[in-house]
């Protein structure tokens, strides 16, 4: 029943078609867009199967280079370590931050006798460096000579 | 001689694949190219989109899965690859240029009843200048005679698309025609 139907229907759209343009001027038409050189379809089989047979030799006469070599699972695994990784040094950073503000918070609660023997120890460290300058002007003054050092003592004196 | 889908089974167990796709070749390769030439119009291209659908389906023939008609897969296939082929050449597509248009309005531009060659190249211009989709329609629905289902899956659209594709060409060669 739905075959008739489809044929009726087939039939009409052809007539339609018909009605426009004489039936013979479709075939022509038809007839001039579906020829082809001679012999074409009898060769065309060996052209395709010598393609096909070309291709095949190329493919296995140089193998693609595969960069992505690895399976889906393994890239999957790869991408999930990278990211471990990754977000592993970030909570590794994060946490040594708040260690350091733990440490400066702690520094408020040092009792007052460890300080003061801090800021002793760094007044003599203070004192050392003083003295070493000293030392060193010193020891340039030493290197003048005679003339020079009359100039200033008259300098001085004036 | 077996069928498409026996044809298919044996190439899928690996029974003498090249003898097995020659049988297919030489079974289908006619209407494949025409209906690519009927695209493209020219041999030429005609003949390099029918070697790239032939390659095309020697690769995938492996995975068809039989839900469909061999011959419907190929052509759509075929469609595909036409469709690719024009975007590719826009500027040397089938399509009728304004000065081509212009030149066949001049020329049968007369009160006298068109002749028949006139008639003949004002067909072949109102198809020219129809759609891709439109003109692939038309002449299957036409000249080869399929049903909308089938040209509703070589196109990959509904029945109601093919339905209404083929309405809008007839209707555009009638207009065309029509200023004879």
């Amino acid at each position: 029943m739905e075959l008739l139907k489809e044929k009726e229907s087939l039939h009409q759209d052809q007539q339609w078609v018909e009605s426009i343009v004489k039936k013979e001027h479709l075939n022509r038409f038809n007839l001039t867009n579906t020829d082809a050189p001679f012999n074409y379809f009898e060769s065309f089989p060996d052209q395709i199967m010598t393609r096909i047979q070309l291709e095949k030799n190329n493919s296995t006469k140089t193998p693609a280079i595969k960069i992505f070599f690895i399976n889906h699972y393994s890239k999957m695994a790869i991408a999930a370590s990278f990211m471990l990784l990754v977000t592993g040094a970030y909570l590794y950073n994060n946490a040594n931050i708040k260690k350091d503000i733990v440490e400066i918070v702690s520094l408020q609660e040092i009792p007052n006798e460890e300080m003061t023997n801090y800021v002793t120890k760094n007044e003599a460290i203070a004192e050392l460096d003083f003295d070493l300058i000293i030392k060193k002007e010193n020891a340039s003054l030493e290197n003048l000579e005679e003339t020079e050092i009359q100039k200033i003592q008259k300098a001085i004196v004036h | 001689m077996p069928s498409d889908q026996e044809l298919i089974i044996q190439f899928q167990q690996s029974i003498n694949k090249e003898a097995v796709f020659t049988q297919l070749l030489r079974k289908h390769q006619q209407k494949v190219y025409y209906q690519i030439k009927r695209m493209v119009l020219e041999h030429a291209d005609a003949d390099d989109i029918a070697q790239l659908v032939w390659i095309k389906v020697w690769n995938k023939l492996d995975g068809f899965k039989m839900e469909s008609e061999f011959s419907t897969w190929i052509f759509r296939i075929a469609y595909n690859e036409t469709l690719n082929y024009l975007q590719k050449q826009k500027k040397q597509s089938t399509r009728l240029s304004n000065d081509d248009l212009f030149t066949y309005e001049n020329a049968t531009g007369s009160f006298d009843e068109p002749k028949t060659t006139e008639i003949q190249i004002a067909l072949e211009s109102a198809i020219k200048q129809l759609p891709e989709k439109q003109r692939i329609v038309f002449m299957l629905r036409y000249f080869d005679g399929y049903e909308y289902e089938k040209i509703a899956g070589i196109m990959g659209t509904t029945v109601g698309g093919a339905k209404a594709n083929f309405h809008q060409a007839v209707k555009k060669i009638e207009k065309f025609v029509k200023k004879l």
